[in-house]
């Protein structure tokens, strides 16, 4: 297995802030895809989510379904939809979390380009703030952005509520099946 | 009045660098960028002018007037010889070394079979996005119980608060920690059984950052036909500093036979 970096975005300043963050012209010529986030956003409250819309490249949404299961520290809960409008990779720390604190996302698309297949995600997201009060979370997520169909994934455009603070980065991978580095 | 006419006196040519120029060609080694080696190489004793390396397949070229010339451009797993050739008219040299780019994912350091209580990766170097480590490890000792694997950073277990999601198979339940000094909370790892490992993968996204708190995410899991479970967990390292060196601490000693640890920097697109 090998990855090769395909692209990176970063948000170094305020000027920089944006609720969106799209990866364009994804080369089909890998076989899986991997996307690092690490992220917090200005959101009101302790958390936001970070969405990604039906992956074809048009920017806008239309209905995806999803499964997660996280904890808070406190409890544990699950949700999911069968008709959202995008789909959902994990929750990010917000205005309320204490300064400096960036949510971890990792996000595994398996065969994006394939035109047989609808397309299933996988996501690793969590954040601490070493909080008595339950507003802590790890969980994972799956998801089917249904309105894409078989069609392969050729854009990426990821949307939180609010904009994403300075410090924010998401790194897209592409990783081929062959050859005999990592694991 | 006499008359001179003027001679031409030939000499022979020596051709210094023919001989000054050929290198001798060194070890291949990871570069700084996803796509790139470092070809090293020893001059000639009196040579000192550009020396290039030469890829094949692709024939990309590096130049560099010293030791090592990196030469970018190259496709990751592939596997390529190199030839090193002084600039000026030298003979290039006939040794080559096979290698490939190792693209974004490149193995730091791994420690196995250690019967210590800690394995610590120091020394991290600073040129890579992220980390990622992967243990594959239990308990030491027979009838040892399972125990919780943690982690410190940059020495010291202070600062590090998780929160954990375990699933053992009968039921879901939740963890908090606060920072207590025991360390971050990677997984757990699998009661002693003869041949029985767990595996834990934990990653620490853009843990070079000074101005970040670090959140790492970790994920482990163990069968032991009728014992085992899975953990998801994060942790948070109130802490700005870039992580220079991670520790994966056990309650008692990593097994001898068995452990693996690797850490692994993760390249960006620079």
């Amino acid at each position: 297995m090998t990855m090769v970096p395909i692209a990176t975005r970063t948000i170094n300043d305020a000027s920089q802030s944006v609720s969106q963050i799209a990866f364009t012209a994804i080369p089909p010529i890998y076989d899986h895809l991997k996307i690092f986030v690490s992220a917090r956003t200005q959101n009101a409250g302790n958390f936001d989510i970070l969405y990604a819309y039906n992956y074809d490249g048009s920017g806008t949404s239309t209905s995806s379904a999803y499964h997660t299961t996280y904890t808070t520290g406190i409890s544990v809960g699950g949700s999911g939809s069968t008709t959202n409008f995008s789909s959902v990779h994990g929750w990010l720390p917000a205005s309320n979390v204490a300064a400096n604190i960036f949510g971890s996302v990792i996000i595994d698309i398996l065969d994006y380009s394939k035109t047989t297949k609808n397309k299933a995600t996988r996501s690793l997201y969590g954040h601490d703030q070493n909080s008595s009060t339950g507003d802590v979370l790890a969980g994972m997520a799956s998801n089917l952005p249904v309105a894409l169909g078989t069609s392969p994934i050729t854009a990426i455009t990821f949307v939180t509520n609010a904009v994403m603070l300075p410090g924010t980065r998401f790194d897209l991978y592409g990783i081929t099946a062959s050859g005999s580095t990592g694991v | 009045m006499p008359t001179y006419r003027s001679n031409k006196i030939s000499s022979p040519i020596i051709k210094i660098s023919d001989v000054a120029d050929q290198p001798t060609i060194g070890a291949v080694s990871e570069g700084t960028s996803f796509d790139q080696l470092n070809i090293a190489f020893t001059p000639a004793t009196t040579g000192g002018r550009s020396f290039k390396a030469v890829s094949n397949p692709g024939g990309i070229v590096g130049q560099s007037s010293s030791s090592p010339i990196p030469v970018r451009g190259l496709i990751p797993g592939t596997n390529y010889t190199f030839t090193v050739s002084g600039s000026s008219g030298g003979v290039a040299s006939s040794a080559s070394i096979t290698n490939s780019a190792t693209g974004a994912l490149v193995p730091i350091a791994t420690t196995t079979n250690s019967s210590i209580a800690n394995i610590t990766f120091s020394n991290i170097p600073q040129t890579y996005a992220h980390l990622m480590l992967i243990a594959h490890t239990n308990t030491q000792q027979a009838g040892s119980p399972a125990d919780v694997a943690r982690l410190q950073l940059n020495g010291g277990a202070i600062g590090l608060s998780s929160v954990v999601m375990n699933a053992d198979g009968a039921s879901v339940n939740t963890i908090r920690e606060a920072t207590t000094g025991a360390g971050g909370y990677l997984g757990t790892r699998p009661a002693f059984a003869t041949n029985l490992y767990g595996n834990i993968v934990s990653y620490f996204l853009n843990y070079k950052n000074t101005t970040a708190f670090k959140t790492v995410l970790s994920r482990s899991t163990s069968d032991g036909n009728g014992s085992g479970g899975t953990q998801l967990s994060a942790m948070l390292w109130q802490s700005t500093a870039a992580i220079t060196s991670l520790t994966f601490a056990g309650t008692g000693n990593f097994p001898g036979v068995g452990t693996r640890l690797t850490l692994y920097g993760i390249k960006d697109i620079s």
